[in-house]
């Protein structure tokens, strides 16, 4: 059974290992007269490893996971948690790779590793922030609109606000081989895999909680909420400097 | 104590999944039935080396020179083996520290990728029964693969067996070699 485990492990990085491998290979088939084929291939396997590499353990699963458990609400915005996730996840990426490459002389990997970090310790006092508010909210029998639509941003930013290193790779790479605009497509569509996953996870939280009987949802906010907090808690603590 | 707490709370909290990808090689040579040396070599993935290159070869002629080896050292491999090494070795069953072992640090970049060379040293480590090596970065944010056509013996070659290392959530090879 353990060893069992093991391989599927060692299969799912190796799976990643060869999305990445496939991804650069067709980059450098593209050439100057723009071929399609390894531009489509891109953006394919760019999909598929947006989903693929959003099913491994993460926070942002938790976080949403966690949340969704609370209060009843769509599927449809459920759905919508996922992409406004994975929204915000690609463009602090992009837009911390442009300034890093653009506008700083830095050693690139190493500046990118401490900006994440800083950046996870921001998520982190925003998930505290966010949960601290809940608990406030929890006790009122309805929340308005304006509260769940403030909570529903502020998750969104907390998970997102960290840049996805996996979506910086790929842009980099796209600059210095000579092909940003196919870059950027394919950490568009990168991140729509990502978000199809993450919205995944919304939506069997809502399904749990639709299936469950009242008496037990009663405690579920205090659970949700107090899962959120702990996330933060451990987040703030425990996130080390990779260099 | 609280960390260990929290990660059985949340299983699911190893945040990093793999963004580098190293494939290694590796060169035993066999003296008197012994490990006497060990060559190692780290290949990047084609993305990462293009990365790498940019931050470390600054004079932009596609090879690092003994200046930006050394400083691609300094911040990418003495920094990060001091805080948390990639290269795990065991003589025997027991953990052996690395730092004074390594020698022969190279960087290569040959068909757009970037390899790092080194020399592990046994010849002063007493070796009976077997030695056991493994590759992985704890955050697993570096993975490496250990593929038994890359492993090569020099003088004799020894039995090997590959096995597990078992992390919160992610495994990675080792070879076991037995003299």
């Amino acid at each position: 059974m353990n060893d069992f485990f093991n391989l599927i492990l060692k299969k799912f990085i190796e799976l990643q290992q060869q999305f990445n491998a496939t991804i650069s290979t067709n980059f450098r088939e593209i050439g100057d007269e723009n071929a399609l084929l390894p531009i489509l291939t891109i953006l394919s396997i760019a999909f598929i490893y947006g989903v693929v590499h959003a099913l491994g353990p993460g926070h942002g699963k938790l976080l949403v996971s966690s949340y969704f458990l609370r209060s009843n609400r769509s599927y449809k915005e459920a759905f919508k948690m996922g992409y406004l996730i994975s929204l915000i996840h690609t463009i602090s990426a992009l837009s911390i790779s442009f300034i890093l490459y653009y506008l700083l002389e830095v050693v690139f990997s190493q500046t990118f590793q401490e900006v994440s970090f800083y950046m996870t310790k921001i998520s982190a006092l925003l998930i505290i922030g966010v949960a601290i508010y809940l608990f406030f909210e929890q006790h009122k029998e309805h929340s308005s609109a304006d509260v769940t639509q403030r909570s529903d941003l502020s998750i969104a930013l907390s998970a997102g606000v960290i840049p996805c290193p996996g979506v910086m790779t790929i842009i980099l790479f796209s600059i210095l081989i000579g092909n940003i605009s196919v870059g950027i497509a394919a950490a568009v569509f990168m991140s729509v895999g990502m978000g199809l996953t993450i919205s995944l996870s919304a939506i069997v939280a809502t399904a749990t909680r639709s299936q469950t009987p009242s008496k037990i949802t009663k405690v579920f906010p205090f659970i949700g909420n107090s899962m959120i907090l702990l996330l933060g808690i451990y987040l703030l603590i425990f996130t080390e400097k990779y260099f | 104590m609280i960390k260990k707490l929290l990660i059985l709370l949340f299983p699911v909290l190893s945040l990093a999944h793999p963004h580098l990808f190293i494939d290694t090689k590796l060169n035993f040579t066999i003296k008197k039935n012994k490990i006497d040396t060990l060559h190692v070599a780290w290949v990047f993935d084609d993305m990462n080396s293009q990365i790498l290159m940019m931050d470390y070869d600054t004079n932009r002629d596609k090879k690092l020179n003994k200046k930006e080896t050394q400083k691609f050292k300094k911040i990418y491999f003495d920094k990060l083996s001091k805080k948390k090494p990639f290269t795990h070795i065991k003589v025997d069953g027991k953990e052996i520290v690395l730092s004074k072992q390594v020698s022969a640090f190279k960087i290569d970049y040959k068909k757009n990728l970037l390899i790092i060379n080194f020399t592990v040293d046994f010849k002063k480590i007493k070796q009976l029964k077997s030695i056991d090596i493994g590759f992985w970065d704890e955050e697993n944010y570096t993975a490496f693969s250990m593929d038994p056509e890359y492993i090569k013996f020099k003088g004799k070659t020894l039995k090997t067996e590959l096995d597990f290392y078992e992390a919160d959530l992610f495994v990675a090879d080792v070879l076991k070699v037995t003299l």
